[in-house]
């Protein structure tokens, strides 16, 4: 079993994520802004992390950068966004985001998306 | 019971004085009075609204959240499992909902539209297809026809969100309603949904397309992926309403289609500065190579705001062939936004100005010598 922490403040599309990935087995964290984020961080270990940009106090670029400098954790991150701004997505990729998904999105893409992130955490663990 | 003969005893005597007070404190207590009583009823006006709000959230609640489960189980979860798998709509758990009471189905219908909103992949086709099965649809298309504009916009904002067209005929002509906001939502309606002829309304438009609804329907038509763009050329013609053309001008230039270049440059005769403005902009993001000379032809005569659009023209176009005209201009003009754009317009000539740009840092004095060096820094954008 694989723990996600999704911090997502729709509460819509937290309780649709909650569902499929739950159907799927893997056990859902929901953070509903970056500094709830943070908190759930420093306690538990994570397999992925799935974060709007878009949040309240902390937002989610912050919440990145927080989580590769200071916490140093190497968790593979998901940022799921309607913002399409592609500086705004390069800079992402240039804090250390593994990868991008486009609201509104496509259930079974973000379900692939999830498996194969986690996947390749597995990989990279076994090669160190 | 003190308090209360106190208070009665100062009305009273409030109502007994009233008359000797001067106009000044009579005037002002009746701006007080009103400011008062005016405060009050707006914050009971809010509470009952709110509370009337938060009792029927109460309400729909359960129904909410067994509708999410419906669709999140039958319909998002399946469409994971086997893309290429058909999914079956479970028509059967939808029906056994009292869908006959209007805010039962008035609920189902905002959830069918929040998931459209939310999710891409087949779920959009799915969840229309319940919405037409369910008869969901049938409610709205008696709406149409009533007369009651907030029916009317909410009726085409639904349908237009469910990408389901009805009464082609009626919406049609709702495009042309005397209505600003019906009119508004029917051109978005049927430029989102008409699956054969969006742009059909644009032949009769008769009242201005303002500037939102423009931006609006830019926004609906470049996100239509399922049909093939007509040629906006045919409504870039004096006899169409100026805002059609304006619309239909940036159009062409963002579906870069060059055969709209003929049918603009007969529009550069236009009497209208703005869309004389506009038309030039749009022929220089299409590039349009054999304008150039009619551009500059033209240029002495314009006013300030042609010249800067065509300043800025040469500058996308950048044959090169005119790059002594821009020379000229950021020479001589002693207007600073001209000065500004023919400079930025010999930079955007890249290679082409390599030579004139090193003549010009060494010709060049003060403000202009400035103008060209802040054009060269390729962190301001143009």
């Amino acid at each position: 079993m694989y723990s996600v922490l999704l911090v997502e403040d729709d509460e819509f599309v937290c309780k649709a994520i909650e569902i499929i990935l739950r159907k799927q087995d893997y056990i859902i964290s929901i953070a509903r802004n970056g500094q709830d984020a943070m908190q759930y961080l420093q306690k538990s270990k994570f397999d992925l992390v799935i974060t709007d940009l878009m949040l309240p106090y902390a937002n989610g670029m912050e919440l990145v950068s927080k989580m590769r400098n200071e916490l140093h954790l190497d968790v593979p991150i998901l940022v799921l966004s309607a913002v399409t701004h592609e500086k705004t997505i390069t800079e992402g990729f240039d804090i250390g985001v593994d990868d991008y998904l486009k609201k509104p999105f496509n259930p079974a893409e973000l379900s692939s998306r999830v498996k194969r992130l986690i996947q390749q955490k597995e990989k990279n663990h076994l090669i160190h | 019971m003190d308090t209360i003969t106190s208070l009665r005893e100062w009305l009273d005597d409030l109502i007994y004085y009233f008359a000797y007070f001067p106009l000044v404190i009579q005037i002002a207590i009746i701006v007080s009075v009103l400011a008062v009583t005016g405060t009050i009823v707006a914050y009971v006006y809010m509470i009952l609204f709110r509370w009337q709000k938060q009792r029927q959230a109460k309400k729909e609640r359960p129904l909410r959240e067994q509708v999410n489960e419906l669709l999140l189980e039958h319909i998002i979860y399946k469409s994971v499992g086997d893309p290429d798998a058909p999914v079956a709509l479970p028509l059967e758990d939808f029906k056994a909902l009292p869908l006959h009471k209007k805010w039962v189905a008035d609920v189902l219908i905002d959830q069918l539209l929040e998931y459209r909103n939310n999710f891409t992949g087949d779920i959009p086709r799915l969840l229309r297809q319940l919405y037409l099965d369910l008869g969901l649809h049938h409610k709205s298309a008696t709406v149409l026809r009533s007369g009651h504009r907030k029916a009317i916009i909410n009726a085409l904002v639904e349908l237009s969100g469910m990408g389901v067209l009805l009464e082609k005929e009626h919406v049609l002509a709702l495009t042309q309603s005397r209505d600003r906001y019906i009119r508004e939502s029917a051109c978005s309606y049927w430029v989102q949904c008409s699956p054969d002829a969006p742009f059909e309304f644009f032949s009769h438009v008769k009242e201005p397309l303002l500037a939102w609804e423009q931006f609006e329907l830019f926004r609906i038509i470049s996100l239509r992926k399922d049909i093939p763009m007509p040629s906006f050329a045919q409504w870039i013609d004096p006899q169409y309403h100026p805002s059609v053309i304006s619309l239909c001008l940036k159009l062409a230039a963002y579906f870069q289609q060059p055969e709209a270049i003929p049918a603009m440059i007969k529009m550069l005769d236009t009497p209208d500065e703005q869309l004389r403005a506009l038309t030039i902009n749009n022929l220089g993001k299409l590039m349009a190579l054999e304008v150039e000379p009619i551009l500059v032809k033209m240029y002495p005569q314009q006013p300030d705001s042609c010249k800067l659009e065509i300043l800025k023209a040469l500058g996308r176009i950048g044959s090169g062939d005119f790059i002594d005209f821009l020379r000229q201009e950021l020479e001589q003009t002693e207007d600073f936004l001209l000065m500004k754009h023919a400079a930025h317009s010999i930079v955007a000539h890249k290679a082409l100005a390599s030579g004139l740009i090193a003549r010009l840092q060494q010709s060049l004095t003060g403000t202009r010598q400035q103008v060209l060096q802040h054009s060269l820094n390729p962190l301001i954008k143009y």
